[in-house]
């Protein structure tokens, strides 16, 4: 007989897959849907190969080349391993303790620790995907770089897919944590976020210290692995997996897998109690019923939209994030007369870039700007509360413009507080301060009109957890690559023509690429979009 | 009220709902029965404009769900059989979303509020948040909210399931209140005693189609509902 927890697995497996349209009658689209997958996987695969590739670069060019070489891997292990905890905080408790199917897997005839061990390894693979994307590309190139040796190939492959298991189940312990310690705090999911900012900022600022990153990497890899192994014991078993020792790979592996074993053997003893933690809510049954105020269509549906939004740790930490990060940034630097302002300053005075410096900054806030909206997820997110939108006398395009309000609200008032302190603190002319916010909040807003596009023509909205919509989802995979785009849309023709037209020229020129773009755009999404719209059900 | 006609839906090559044509009167509690996977979901679902149709015409009180949508939704209600509600809402602020998408003014829908929440026994709980009520209290909300706007349709999907007996009595004396204003009535229902007694007109579907309608004491005759259902679906 199959281990019951095996069977889990491979249902869910089976059924994220035949949601992803990988598997089914329709070969064109599973084509289709695989091709986009791959291309995804080598878009950002590519970035971790540039950076491995400029690290070894770099080092190789050392007296000591050869023994710092295997370092460059444990670092980025190391910061894939923080990331992967990082990111397993706050979607931890959705999966192991909140997901839509607990209820019935709990009524069958299965042990907690098999169902427990399956949403563990759901959590496992969605981690998975980004550790083979950060460093199979390392791998590569580490192997090009260093001696070749069968064991230590082996030990990278197998580290590669060990490495996920230990932060994976920190950050579910540090979840399963919080979900008892919060189970009783009203605005938990406000202290989640704020607390989860809070570690990125830390974490930002670790990275931020490092002045001219890159060179101190390759200057200081000892030091930096001897720091990394003091604080994430593995980082040493990585290090020796890679360089050929099997002793090493073995209790590397022994020591990722019986603690995870362990864990979830306690945590499965605990399971109900944590369910209820998880979906313990404040309840107060002395309301009085007083004058109710009315509000608009469009203001109640931005409301309940805001309301929705914010009920979501995990939602606002994969988007928001990076505008809340960089404000975050600004604002410290200028308590703190250091931070990256501080640093950005240097380099203006170092080197010769001030006349593209507007320009630099323009980009920046603008990249930011377009990752933080939050539509790519706003119909999936519906699920099966679709029907509320869909049987109401409201019309389609109040439906979209309350969406698209939430990334507004949020968005607008962080590129303000951004341009005022760069204003502040550069002396940009108020010509220059008016593209500053322009040219990135319209390109939050044709941002936020493609991302519900994306999730319009690519909806999921029988979801089992929100983890599912927010981080797994295609919609919010393909958004992400659109966002890039209109980011890089109107910064790359910026860069290649500010030598030999006026700023000012290419300021009004990328203002006016985004005027037309919010005009094609929006007529999209008010034809297609609703068309889409009105076809969706529940199984989509 | 509602005039389906020849209403068809299909999934695919599965035909759901097919040919389907009823009218339901004002002063109609009209009643919809059918096996599991007959289509009585579908149907209701089309009606409401929560999904497209393929063929077919569906009138509103004369007015298009499809070609009028917002003026046609604006004068129904519709629970589904499982209300899934925004849980980050509390009661309350949900009922206050719901009477601004309708466009209800202050005072007409604090009384509403106050007299259908004390009704069915919730009004201390409306503070609270969704998540935190059982199932019974998510769809007693989800039927203050559609009758605190006042609808002149009621559009229920088995509305008695969850339902405790006294909000289920509550949910019938509603729904004669209703029907004698000039309202009316549509809903699905496995509770073939309920139909019986509670509808003046009934529908029977078997695999899409509709075999039998009319007043339900000439579908009945002289026999039980639940008989004259065993033998329909059995041909």
């Amino acid at each position: 007989m199959k281990n019951k927890a095996i069977i889990l697995v491979k249902n869910a497996i089976r059924t994220a897959l035949t949601n992803a349209k990988f598997t089914g009658e329709n070969t064109k689209k599973k084509y289709l849907f695989i091709g986009l997958y791959i291309f995804l996987v080598i878009y950002m695969g590519g970035f971790s190969f540039a950076m491995s590739f400029l690290m070894f670069d770099t080092v190789r060019e050392q007296a000591s080349a050869e023994a710092l070489l295997p370092f460059i891997p444990v670092i980025m292990f190391f910061v894939t391993s923080v990331f992967i905890f990082a990111t397993s905080i706050f979607s931890a408790s959705g999966v192991l303790f909140n997901a839509k199917d607990l209820e019935m897997q709990l009524a069958m005839p299965i042990s907690h620790f098999s169902i427990l061990s399956c949403k563990f390894m759901g959590l496992y693979f969605m981690n998975l995907i980004f550790s083979l994307m950060i460093l199979i590309p390392n791998c590569i190139i580490y192997f090009v770089y260093a001696p070749f040796n069968a064991v230590a190939l082996i030990g990278y492959i197998v580290a590669i897919f060990i490495a996920p298991f230990l932060p994976t189940l920190l950050g579910s312990i540090l979840s399963a944590i919080m979900t008892i310690a919060l189970r009783k705090f009203r605005m938990k999911n406000i202290l989640i976020i704020l607390a989860s900012i809070a570690f990125f900022v830390v974490y930002m600022q670790f990275f931020m210290n490092i002045q001219n990153s890159m060179q101190y990497i390759t200057q200081n890899t000892e030091a930096l692995f001897n720091s990394f192994s003091s604080i994430y014991f593995p980082s040493l078993f990585f290090y020796k997996s890679i360089t050929g020792s099997l002793v090493h790979i073995l209790l590397y592996i022994a020591t990722s897998l019986i603690p995870v074993i362990i864990v979830i053997r306690i945590m499965a003893i605990y399971l109900s109690k944590f369910i209820a933690a998880a979906n313990q809510s404040f309840v107060k049954s002395n309301y009085k019923l007083t004058e109710q105020k009315t509000s608009t269509k469009i203001k109640a549906a931005t409301k309940k939209e805001l309301t929705q939004y914010f009920s979501s740790a995990l939602y606002v930490l994969n988007t928001a994030i990076m505008l809340i990060l960089l404000t975050v940034g600004s604002i410290y630097s200028i308590i703190s007369k250091s931070g990256f302002i501080n640093i950005l300053t240097q380099i203006i005075e170092e080197n010769d870039i001030s006349e593209m410096f507007l320009m630099v900054l323009i980009s920046a806030i603008t990249i930011t700007a377009c990752m933080s909206s939050t539509t790519a997820h706003s119909i999936s997110i519906e699920g099966s509360r679709l029907w509320i939108y869909k049987s109401a006398p409201i019309d389609e395009k109040n439906i979209f413009n309350a969406k698209i309000n939430v990334s507004m609200i949020i968005g607008l008032p962080l590129i303000f507080i951004n341009v005022v302190i760069f204003t502040f603190v550069f002396d940009f002319s108020v010509l220059n301060m008016l593209f500053m916010i322009f040219i990135p909040s319209m390109a939050l807003y044709v941002a936020a009109i493609t991302g519900l596009i994306v999730n319009l023509a690519m909806p999921k909205l029988n979801w089992t957890n929100e983890a599912m919509v927010i981080k797994q989802s295609k919609s919010a995979l393909v958004s992400m690559l659109c966002y890039i785009s209109i980011a890089l849309l109107i910064i790359i023709p910026g860069f290649l023509l500010f030598k030999i037209i006026d700023q000012t020229i290419i300021l009004s020129g990328a203002s006016l690429l985004l005027v037309v773009l919010f005009i094609i755009l929006r007529k999209v999404l008010f034809t297609y979009g609703i068309n889409k719209f009105n076809t969706l059900t529940i199984d989509s | 009220m509602i005039e389906i006609k020849s209403l068809t839906k299909k999934y695919g090559k599965k035909i759901a709902v097919d040919n389907l044509s009823l009218n339901i009167e004002a002063g109609d509690i009209y009643g919809f029965i059918g096996h599991n996977g007959a289509g009585k979901t579908t149907t209701i679902k089309s009606i409401t404009g929560v999904i497209p149709f393929d063929e077919g015409e569906i009138l509103i009180d004369g007015i298009s769900i499809v070609k009028d949508s917002i003026a046609a939704k604006k004068l129904f209600a519709y629970i589904p059989d499982s209300p899934d509600l925004y849980p980050s809402m509390t009661g309350i602020k949900f009922i206050n979303f719901i009477c601004d998408i309708y466009e209800i003014g202050s005072k007409e829908r604090q009384e509403n509020i106050k007299k259908y929440s004390d009704l069915f026994e919730m009004t201390s709980v409306l503070g609270s948040p969704i998540s935190s009520y059982s199932h019974g209290m998510k769809q007693k909300l989800a039927i203050i909210s559609a009758l605190s706007h006042d609808p002149k349709l009621l559009i229920l999907d088995e509305p008695f399931v969850g339902l405790d007996p006294k909000a289920s009595y509550t949910l019938k004396e509603i729904m004669h209140e209703l029907c004698n204003k000039g309202g009316a009535v549509f809903f699905s229902t496995h509770v073939l005693e309920v139909a019986e007694k509670l509808c003046n007109k009934i529908a029977i579907i078997k695999n899409g189609k509709l075999v039998r309608t009319g007043a339900t004491s000439e579908v009945i005759g002289d026999n039980s509902l639940e008989h004259i259902f065993l033998e329909l679906i059995k041909e």
